[in-house]
């Protein structure tokens, strides 16, 4: 924070392959952003939320595009969703015509599995309470067919989302792009290599590779001195006290 | 009454949407049924949270009125409780402003504190002559490399060896646990609606 270091990072290839599938979709597209991520985890998946975030509202600008909102893990998603969203510039856009905010709809996988088959019935109301088959935007927008991006952000087994969506959006080529923790990246690698899950942003690295597609900078660049140092903190730490315990244990049995 | 606390109407609830819903994904014939019954179970997510706001006031009433050990802290509870569900209606300002600056700032040490927890673990537990744990150590090591921003600064081989690990090793573990999850999951089904398992029954 002091003094930044400002060290060149790698832009992973998934990162580049979500930029790459958002950037496909075409004219008039529909966008579904499911935020399901925790307070805990925002400094780790905010990054990646506010970028990807903008890039979709950019390309309702660009392309008119569709963008849906909604959270069906934990309300604080959809606090943290519009937190993102706060970063958006939304001038221009009219709230039912352009963008959609479903608010949270308790169920999780019940959610995910009704989302992908018909929209209106798992979602009744918007967040505001108006009737979702009141709103123009959805008035042709129910069900997979209709999608052309499915995005969600989450902070716990992103497997979930793939074995609700995945069967369907494989079948329709809907790509499947999802923001989850370092930790959690190994479980998606099987689901990566097998074409299900089309991309992935790892945690902060991932988000400030994607702020650096999009060409805005922001929280993820910031962060990564943050990462850096921590990372090699840790790594001091483990080789110094096994280098300490190795040349104990050899004097000993001399 | 008591025929609707049978063990079989409950193994009942479960098979028969289970059954509908397994046969509309393979035929495709009970669309409208399956979606209801989809809605049915967020519907019942709702009452989950009603329930869980109805044990939440039963369990620390009762610790209340009989003074059991660290009943002070049931008062925070309750009134932060109550506090957050009012402001929410009376006056959404203060609820963004518990949700936003309280909540989430507190939730976000409490994993801070993760951090400095898992850096004790790294200076005190990384000692070791066990080969195996040796083998554990260095997959740390790789894993930290592969995922340090300036991994590049330092050497340029920590991506491909990294990737490598991640795609080839790693992937096939989790292949394999994978699949090992799936065909549990299956037998745990069949068990189910065959009314062997029990424990969703509270058997």
């Amino acid at each position: 924070m002091l003094r930044p270091l400002a060290l060149p990072f790698p832009i992973e290839e998934p990162t580049r392959k979500a930029y790459e599938l958002l950037e496909k979709v075409p004219k008039g597209g529909v966008i579904v952003l499911v935020s399901d991520e925790g307070f805990p985890s925002w400094a780790e998946l905010g990054p990646g939320e506010i970028a990807v975030y903008r890039h979709a509202f950019r390309k309702v600008k660009q392309d008119g595009c569709k963008v849906i909102m909604l959270t069906c893990y934990e309300i604080a998603g959809m606090i943290l969703g519009e937190r993102a969203l706060s970063y958006v510039d939304l001038t221009g856009l009219k709230y039912g015509e352009d963008w959609v905010q479903l608010g949270f709809i308790p169920g999780y996988e019940a959610v995910l599995a009704g989302m992908i088959k018909d929209l209106k019935s798992i979602a009744p109301v918007d967040k505001f309470g108006t009737p979702t088959k009141d709103i123009p935007m959805l008035k042709n927008i129910n069900s997979i067919d209709d999608y052309d991006f499915l995005y969600a952000c989450t902070y716990t087994a992103m497997d979930v989302y793939i074995r609700q969506w995945g069967e369907a959006a494989l079948a329709r080529g809907v790509p499947i792009v999802i923001n989850m923790l370092s930790g959690t990246v190994p479980l998606a690698m099987p689901y990566y290599r097998a074409g299900t899950l089309s991309a992935y942003l790892n945690s902060v690295i991932g988000g400030a590779g994607y702020e650096m597609l999009i060409g805005q900078p922001g929280m993820g660049v910031a962060l990564l001195d943050a990462q850096s140092t921590a990372h090699l903190l840790a790594i001091g730490l483990i080789i110094f006290v096994q280098g300490i315990f190795t040349v104990r244990f050899m004097t000993r049995r001399r | 009454m008591s025929w609707i606390r049978r063990r079989e109407i409950c193994i009942l609830l479960y098979v028969i949407p289970a059954a509908i819903i397994l046969i509309n994904h393979f035929s495709g014939s009970l669309g409208p049924v399956t979606s209801e019954i989809i809605l049915w179970a967020s519907t019942l997510a709702t009452f989950a949270i009603l329930l869980g706001v109805i044990s939440l006031f039963q369990h620390h009433l009762t610790v209340l009125a009989r003074q059991r050990r660290g009943w002070p802290y049931s008062i925070i509870l309750l009134a932060s409780f109550l506090t957050t569900f009012a402001f929410n209606y009376i006056y959404p300002t203060a609820y963004d402003f518990i949700i936003n600056r309280l909540l989430a700032s507190l939730q976000m040490a409490l994993l801070a504190y993760v951090g400095f927890y898992s850096y004790t673990l790294f200076f005190r537990a990384s000692g070791t002559k066990n080969p195996y744990v040796l083998v554990l150590l260095v997959a740390i090591l790789l894993g930290l490399f592969y995922n340090l921003p300036m991994r590049d600064v330092i050497w340029t081989g920590w991506g491909p060896l990294g990737k490598w690990v991640n795609d080839v090793p790693n992937t096939g573990g989790m292949n394999a646990l994978l699949i090992g999850v799936g065909i549990g999951t299956l037998a745990l089904f069949i068990r189910t609606i065959l009314g062997y398992e029990e424990a969703y029954l509270g058997g």
